[in-house]
């Protein structure tokens, strides 16, 4: 008889799971698509099959294009009881919807090995999680990181071969960087130094800046200095003796005159022309660079260094937004699940480069490697690429992401870099990503760096051009003060400030 | 089989079908035979126009781009921002003429390149960088300019310049590799100011994108520039040769036929004197008969895709227009035989019409008693509005809707054979605007004629024409007519003013037409004048005088004769004449009761006219004349007052009784009946009869007044057998009708009750 029963309930506990294992969660997310994939549709991906399988998540995706982004999501908010579960990908104002009105989910509770164990683990490497947390101490959101371990834009390049010509070492002062361009001209060659005029861009002349201790980039004009004292780049000492170096260098015709005013093409022209002995460049493997019988023939150096230091502008990897919760959504713990499957490496790794076996292989490092790119983005047929769920700080990627050789060399140049101890001290992206302002300043900064940076441009070619007197520096360091630089530095200084207290 | 066919052909489904079919295939013929004359026309002016529509467009916009870029080389050079300079000596106004180029690179955003060079210098700038001539030269490499031809064309533009399309290759430009067209222009107004060149260097796409609506295949696009081909469409491979050589000159737009490798082709060729240039397309000459073809295919198929449509339409509406024929067919008689629905309807509609004929025979033949019907209705006010009574008239083919009508009636004759005079035949039909209608009345022996007339004395003359002609016929004629009425409501007035008329008869002068307007109603004005007359008879019959007594009596009998008056006042004359006569010489003749017997009611009632009074008068008087002097004091015995007035109570009690007569009542009082009715009349100053139909009347009034009885109840009520005796003695007593006067008191009851 308790056979006979043990059998009966055995068979109702089978048919209980069978039907539990089929019963699946249902949840709905509003998906940011870029512009040129707005119509690709998430909802018969293959990829979100997979992950479906293995969850037993089911997600219907709303996909919104980057262009109407802001308006369908303020609409989403507007109606809090139709919100849908998930915010994927995309920019949200956390500040606004998670602090102040309460429409995002705090994840900190649900951030735990059992949950999202890929995610957690990954957290604490290269201190990857560290700009999460809201101004309210919780974290909103789950990031988004793809890492390259790099910590700065524009690396210094020197000709060797030009080097032995003229029989010098690779220079490690500015005293003997000038001596070499002196070198190189008296060898005929016709760009000493060159560099373009395009804003951002890593070969502009401002780069030149950093082996003053000026960490002069278009980002902010504000630098902190190692007391935590936000600075106008403009009152650091060695921006006055860099432009008197870069004078005597144009004075002399050891730059290139047009660096004030040509752009990277042409800048690019010249350097595939081999008529340029130095510049300073994001990496020697790009496409603009194209002439590899002259690209080969340079190589990377540290920044010479003055005796005001030397501070290359430092960038740090910090994550995007990668999901959200909305304070309505039904099943936080299977969400949280659902995207924690996703940032499984194998997962993570097929979701951006393609399929294992087809696009990409586990080569004998035991790293994954891609081995071919479908064309027209036809990766997206399938994947969801960068629309997708990645988090993978530099520590964690190098690790298990064989990368292609223009990453090898810029993570190769951090190192070295980093190792020689010329980065700036702490990062620019302190206040420009991670220190917050209220609406009202942020749009007062804005107002001041744009009038600055017209200025700056300005005095430089100036002070280039023409040499600097104290007049002249005073002239500057008043105008600068006249602009705001004064109240720029002010309203930087409280948020930086505002950050460290948090 | 051969049967059916030949019944379905003859039906008149098949011949509405047969119609319509007929007259689509006309309008299609029509339609087709215009299309077959007028397509190919039509198509290849149309194809011809889009393409000159086209040229246009392409002509107004690349003119466009080249005035901006002129323009644009113009502003530039009279800046006064935009001044010549060294590199060398002053890289600050290379940073600034960037500054400065920048919003003419936004207006000129349809070029891929645009550079500025000053006369002299060695640099060339770009809105975003500047770069050395040499390099430039260098870098940018034309596909038929040398680098020393396109620097000598920098270094002195003279007027605007334009470079054909060719291939240019530089790593400066997006691609690498592309087609261009180049525009040098002099930086100023002119060249002469040499103040130094703008290149202008415009994507092939940007010309791909104007002939973008070309049609492949069908035609070529080519601008032309001095002779050469500035740049083309390259959808069709012929030579740049053939156009050029077969491109006329001209101002004006002009089309060419041209054959070439065997083909025929138009050349549409639109010059513009503005910037040397020809727009131009090659237009292959099959491609206009194909869209013929294909137009008229498309026709074809529409003018097919209508017949379809039409006969569809033409067999429905021939099926519903033949449904209603066959009904009609089937409803009407058919004789055995008849194939289709039309011929039925033909022999049907002779057999109807034919039974249609009997019918109106029949019917015209009982048309006199229709009438008779019509005429009786009519005179009871049986109608209850003029145009019933216009309308049931017209029904009976008489036309009385006219203003005035009036009853004539006409005494029968005892001789001939009495019946009405037809008034549609001369000689009545001589007076104009009347219509009248006579019918039997065998009651009154009378033939009474209806006469409707636009003028009053139309229905006068008429009334004398029946007299006139009754007089001829038979010698002698009894007419009366009524009042002219216009209410045809009031039709049974008018008999009974008729009727009233003819009465009287027996007491007017019926050689003269009786007409009711000049009978006196009032005795008021004949009474005295009897009186004196019969004062004169009595003066006679006491002088005893035979010859005077005559006299007397003719006057009295003549005055009478030439007297308008009533039956009724008739009847009071002589009444009031034998009473005083009898009273006067009473005793004479009272010895014997032979003169009681003239006032005897029987004997007086017998008098109807005044030949019956000369008679009794004559015989009275001899009687009185000729007796033996009595005491006549005895003939008034000793009745009472107090007796009269127990019968008055009386008939006060029993006038209703229709029973109820002086004899009736001389009788219940044991009286006779002649003492009664002088006795009755000394007191009352009315003879019995006057006072029973008083009480009558007025009890009739009352009745009228307060209830809706009918004039019929009322007379039974009041003690009448019939209403037309009630309805005579009523207008005789009131001079209005029972009706009239319940109308004029209804009247004035509501005038009352609105104050």
């Amino acid at each position: 008889m308790k056979k006979i029963v043990s059998l009966l309930l055995a068979l109702m506990m089978l048919l209980g799971g069978v039907a539990v294992a089929e019963e699946k969660v249902q949840l709905t997310a509003l998906q940011w698509a870029l512009d040129n994939q707005s119509a690709t549709d998430f909802n018969e991906m293959w990829y979100f099959q997979q992950i479906e399988e293995k969850t037993g998540v089911d997600v219907e995706f709303r996909m919104i294009g980057d262009d109407v982004w802001s308006t369908q999501l303020n609409l989403m908010f507007s109606t809090p009881k139709e919100m849908e579960d998930l915010i994927i990908r995309g920019s949200v104002d956390v500040e606004e919807y998670g602090v102040t009105q309460g429409l995002l989910l705090p994840l900190d509770e649900y951030l735990t090995e059992e949950i999202m164990p890929n995610y957690v683990s990954r957290l604490p490497l290269n201190n990857a999680g560290d700009s999460i947390p809201a101004s309210d101490g919780k974290s909103y959101y789950i990031g988004y990181l793809i890492a390259q371990n790099v910590n700065h834009n524009s690396t210094w390049y020197i000709n060797p071969e030009l080097l032995q010509q003229v029989g010098k070492e690779v220079p490690t002062t500015i005293e003997e960087y000038t001596d070499v361009l002196r070198a190189f001209k008296d060898a005929g060659v016709k760009y000493p130094y060159s560099s373009s005029n395009s804003d951002y861009g890593a070969e502009h002349l401002w780069a030149q800046f950093a082996s003053f201790g000026v960490p002069l980039q278009m980002y902010t004009f504000a630098t902190i200095g190692e007391d935590g004292k936000v600075v106008f780049v403009g009152d650091l000492p060695g921006f006055r003796a860099c432009c008197e170096w870069l004078h005597t260098l144009y004075t002399e015709g050891l730059m290139d005159k047009e660096c004030l005013t040509q752009d990277s093409n042409v800048w690019a022209n010249k350097v595939n022309a081999g008529e340029v002995g130095s510049f300073n460049y994001l990496r020697l493997i790009n496409t603009a660079l194209a002439n590899p019988d002259t690209i080969q023939h340079f190589e990377s150096m540290l920044p010479p260094a003055s005796e005001y230091g030397v501070a290359v502008p430092q960038i740090m990897e910090i994550p995007e937004q990668g999901a959200y919760l909305t304070s309505t959504n039904n099943d936080p713990v299977a969400s949280l699940k659902w995207i924690d499957a996703q940032l499984d490496t194998e997962m993570m790794m097929t979701a951006s480069n393609g399929k294992l076996g087809e696009q990409m292989i586990v080569n004998d490092a035991g790293k994954y490697e891609v081995i071919s790119v479908p064309e027209n983005n036809g990766l997206y047929s399938f994947v969801p690429v960068a629309m997708g769920q990645f988090f993978a700080p530099g520590e964690y990627y190098t690790e298990v992401y064989q990368m292609a050789p223009h990453r090898v060399e810029r993570y190769e140049d951090s190192q070295a870099y980093a190792a020689a101890n010329v980065l700036e001290k702490i990062s620019y992206e302190y206040l420009t990503k991670l220190s917050k302002m209220d609406n009202e300043s942020s749009i007062e900064v804005a107002n001041i760096k744009t009038e600055l940076e017209k200025f700056i441009k300005e005095s430089v070619i100036e002070f280039v051009k023409n040499g600097v007197t104290d007049e002249s520096w005073n002239e500057f360091s008043e105008t600068a003060k006249g602009i705001g630089s004064e109240k720029y530095v002010k309203l930087y200084q409280e948020a930086y400030d505002a950050y460290l207290a948090k | 089989m051969k049967q059916h066919f030949r019944r379905l052909r003859s039906s008149a489904f098949a011949r509405f079908a047969l119609s319509y079919v007929l007259i689509l295939t006309i309008v299609l013929a029509c339609m087709f035979a215009y299309i077959f004359f007028y397509v190919e026309r039509e198509v290849k002016e149309n194809t011809l126009n889009s393409h000159v529509n086209r040229l246009s467009r392409i002509a107004y916009q690349h003119e466009d781009y080249l005035t901006t870029i002129l323009n644009s080389a113009v502003q530039m050079g009279l800046s006064p921002d935009i001044q010549p300079f060294e590199f060398d000596q002053s890289p600050q106004k290379a940073y600034e003429l960037l500054q400065q180029m920048a919003p003419y690179a936004v207006t000129n955003s349809f070029c891929d390149q645009m550079f500025l060079c000053f006369a002299g210098e060695d640099h060339l700038y770009s809105p975003s960088s500047s770069l050395p001539l040499e390099m430039f030269l260098n870098l940018v490499r034309y596909e038929h300019v040398s680098p020393e031809e396109l620097q000598a064309m920098i270094r002195a533009p003279g007027a605007m310049t334009l470079l054909p399309a060719q291939r240019v290759e530089s790593t400066l430009i997006d691609g690498n590799a592309t087609d261009m067209v180049t525009i040098l222009a002099p930086l100023g107004a002119s060249a002469a100011s040499s103040k130094g060149t703008m290149i202008f260097m415009l994507s092939e796409h940007v010309y791909r994108t104007m002939f973008a609506d070309a049609i492949e295949d069908i035609n070529n696009t080519y601008i032309i520039h001095n002779g050469k081909v500035l740049i083309s469409s390259t959808d069709l491979d012929v030579p740049q040769d053939v156009i050029l050589s077969n491109l006329s000159a001209g101002s004006d737009f002009h089309s060419d036929a041209i054959t070439w490798n065997g083909e025929k082709w138009y050349l549409l060729n639109l010059p513009s004197s503005t910037w040397d240039l020809n727009y131009v397309t090659l237009l292959r000459a099959s491609a206009i008969t194909q869209s013929t073809r294909r137009s008229m295919v498309s026709a074809t198929l529409l003018v097919a895709g209508l017949g379809v449509v039409g006969l569809l339409v033409a067999l429905l509406l021939a099926r519903r227009n033949a449904r209603p024929i066959r009904e009609i067919a089937s409803m009407l008689p058919c004789k055995e035989g008849v194939m289709d629905e039309f011929s039925s309807i033909q022999t049907g509609i002779r057999e109807l019409s034919a039974r249609n004929t009997d019918l109106i025979t029949r019917l015209e033949r009982s048309l006199p008693m229709q009438r008779h019907d019509f005429v009786v209705q009519f005179m009871k006010g049986r109608y209850q509005a003029r145009e019933d009574v216009v309308a049931a008239a017209a029904a009976l083919g008489m036309s009385i809707d006219r203003p005035y009508y009036a009853i004539i009636l006409h005494g029968m004759q005892t001789q001939g054979d009495n019946q009405p005079f037809d008034l549609r035949k001369p000689p009545f039909d001589g007076i104009p605007g009347t219509a009248a209608f006579g019918v039997e009345l065998m009651a009154i022996k009378a033939h009474l004629y209806l006469v409707f007339s636009d003028t009053r004395e139309a229905i006068v003359r008429l009334a004398e024409v029946i007299h006139q002609q009754s007089t001829e016929r038979y010698g002698h004629a009894v007419v009366a007519l009524s009042d002219v009425q216009t209410d045809f409501a009031d039709a049974p007035s008018a008999y009974l003013e008729a009727a009233t008329a003819f009465d009287n008869r027996f007491v007017m002068d019926d050689s003269q037409l009786l007409s009711y307007a000049s009978i006196s109603t009032s005795i008021e004005d004949i009474l005295p004048q009897a009186r004196r007359l019969t004062d004169a008879i009595d003066q006679a019959l006491s002088l005893r005088d035979h010859a005077r007594l005559s006299g007397r009596i003719d006057d009295l009998l003549n005055f009478l004769r030439h007297t308008n008056m009533s039956a009724f006042a008739f009847r009071l004359i002589y009444n009031d004449a034998i009473d005083k006569l009898l009273r006067r010489h009473a005793v004479t003749y009272a010895s014997g009761q032979g003169g009681m017997a003239y006032y005897d009611i029987f004997t007086l009632s017998s008098c109807q006219s005044i030949d019956d009074l000369d008679q009794l008068l004559r015989r009275l008087c001899a009687s009185i004349i000729d007796a033996p002097v009595a005491d006549a004091t005895s003939l008034v015995a000793e009745e009472t007052p107090s007796v009269i007035s127990q019968v008055a109570d009386y008939m006060r009690v029993h006038f209703a009784d229709p029973e109820l007569s002086i004899s009736a009542i001389a009788e219940a009082f044991e009286m006779p009946t002649a003492r009664l009715s002088l006795a009755f009349k000394d007191e009352m100053h009315m003879s019995p009869l006057e006072y029973l139909t008083l009480l009558r009347v007025e009890r009739s009034k009352e009745l009228l007044a307060a209830t809706e009885m009918s004039i019929k109840e009322i007379a039974a009520e009041v003690g009448y057998y019939d209403a037309s005796s009630f309805i005579r003695r009523f207008k005789q007593m009131t001079g209005a009708t029972p009706l009239q006067y319940r109308r004029s008191k209804e009247e004035s009851n509501d005038a009352h009750a609105d104050s």
